[in-house]
């Protein structure tokens, strides 16, 4: 699988990875020694090409930059998005306002949204929302219509795991990562914005799975864990996986699905270990495109 | 050519030789700059402004293909720079690449979102034209005519379909499935050309140091 992982290096040097797979593969990277130094190989060629243009920039350009960058909060050298301030300047816009969309709509957000894959990778993107206040009007609706009590189904925990903690099980990370690229490689792949941190959520019918990753996200509290919730199509809600975000607000989390039955996914907190129904409403919803 | 220009060639002849170089290298003294950047040096960051500037300009518009844009973007990504100087680690690269590839994800996700980039290529069949960019065309808008002849160089040392894969995920922003489905080639493939250039290249290069 490595192996597969590696031949992503080279688009991932031209930039040529989709934003959720260049997410996936970055993810990868951080524990990929072989990877790290294939990229920073291949960068050698890349930075002559890309320095092989240079022309003399107008003179507005300093002035709008050295004015921005004078009220423009530098970033700390380890990733603490909690210490981030909450409102991002105009470097930031794209992010912000694409995760503004996913929170407010509730709905499908494309993943295309520029200045958004770029944060998204350093995981620390536009400021942290606070859980109570990320509840989306619309989510309620149909959330309330799902019975719950109908959870007897099929419960499937396929397991989350926190990207960052180096002392997590390295093979079950590394197949996670596998599955999360699979479905980001998959050619049917949707991907839609998901309300926690910088989230992002990816759907294959393709490959049957779900997989949500992101960045940014606020660490729960203790003894409790973000779970995955399917809201199928026919009311009835599906226990996904639990995962815990790492110290840089990173997490993924792969489900099982069937997909074309699926009509939202939902997170919310649980109780370490996750539980079989839901013990709270949903902070994030995403809804699957009509037809899906 | 104006002065202007010339003199623009002369710093660049100067800066150019990244990697083999004695310790007093260009390279060296932008990694200072950008880790004095990191902690909140305004003066260390317009210097270092002066010295890629016009690298991340021109990249953005080779790209963007558009000077309000290109300007726009280079903002954004100069920005971008200041704000996450503390990220830049020596160790894993030049801080030139690592500038340059900020602005040139910047300038890609504007290409993407501004040309409703995945619907053009959606509907691009797989054997609707492409461009086959010959060397001329690829750096037509290049600047120094010594980087030009070099890079010249470089892409001419390419096969036309490693040239041509290259072409459409570094300079014109197609992801790499994009670029398999246009040329109409497995997915596998298109990522061996790209790969394959950018070693051909990289080895090349480093040969003239």
């Amino acid at each position: 699988m490595s192996e597969e992982l590696h031949t992503l290096a080279a688009p991932y040097v031209v930039d040529a990875l989709e934003p959720a797979e260049r997410d996936a593969f970055e993810a990868h990277l951080a524990t990929c020694a072989d990877c790290r130094e294939e990229v920073a190989s291949l960068a050698l060629a890349t930075e002559e090409l890309a320095a092989s243009h240079a022309v003399t920039p107008p003179p507005s350009l300093r002035a709008a930059v050295m004015a921005e960058v004078s009220r423009t909060p530098q970033l700390p050298p380890v990733v603490e998005p909690v210490a981030e301030p909450a409102a991002e300047p105009a470097a930031d816009a794209g992010a912000t306002a694409d995760a503004v969309a996913g929170r407010t709509a509730g709905a499908s957000v494309s993943s295309a949204a520029p200045a958004a894959s770029v944060d998204v990778v350093d995981g620390d993107a536009a400021s942290v929302t606070p859980l109570a206040r990320r509840r989306a009007g619309r989510s309620r609706r149909w959330w309330i219509a799902a019975p719950v009590a109908a959870v007897s189904l099929a419960v499937l925990v396929v397991g989350g795991v926190m990207i960052a903690d180096a002392r997590s099980d390295r093979a079950a990370q590394q197949a996670l990562e596998a599955d999360a690229l699979e479905v980001a490689g998959a050619s049917d792949m949707e991907a839609m914005a998901m309300d926690l941190g910088t989230g992002r959520l990816m759907v294959s019918a393709e490959t049957g799975s779900v997989a949500l990753l992101g960045s940014s996200a606020p660490v729960p509290d203790e003894g409790r864990e973000y779970q995955v919730w399917l809201v199928m199509r026919d009311g009835t809600v599906v226990a996904g996986p639990t995962f815990t975000p790492g110290a840089d607000g990173d997490y993924l989390a792969v489900s099982d699905a069937d997909v074309a039955q699926v009509a939202a996914v939902a997170l919310t907190e649980e109780p370490e270990g996750g539980s079989e129904a839901p013990t709270m409403e949903p902070f994030a919803v995403t809804e699957m495109p009509a037809e899906a | 050519m104006t002065t202007d220009e010339e003199e623009g060639m002369e710093r660049h002849l100067r800066a150019v030789p990244a990697a083999a170089q004695a310790p007093a290298d260009p390279a060296v003294a932008m990694a200072a700059l950008l880790e004095r950047t990191a902690l909140g040096d305004t003066a260390a960051y317009e210097e270092l402004y002066g010295l890629v500037a016009g690298a991340v300009f021109g990249l953005a518009l080779r790209i963007v293909r558009d000077r309000d844009m290109a300007e726009d973007v280079a903002q954004e990504a100069l920005v971008e720079v200041w704000r996450r100087a503390a990220r830049f680690d020596r160790e894993s690269g030049t801080a030139r690449s690592w500038i340059l590839t900020i602005a040139h994800r910047r300038a890609v996700d504007r290409v993407r979102s501004e040309q409703a980039h995945t619907t053009r290529v959606q509907a691009q069949a797989p054997t609707v034209e492409v461009d086959h960019a010959g060397p001329e065309d690829v750096i037509d808008d290049m600047h120094s005519e010594w980087q030009a002849a070099r890079v010249r160089a470089g892409l001419a040392t390419l096969t036309d379909r490693q040239r041509e894969a290259l072409d459409l995920c570094f300079y014109k922003g197609f992801t790499h499935r994009e670029a398999a489905k246009a040329l109409g080639i497995p997915l596998g493939t298109a990522k061996a050309r790209i790969r394959d250039g950018l070693i051909k290249l990289r080895d090349g290069w480093g040969g003239e140091r």
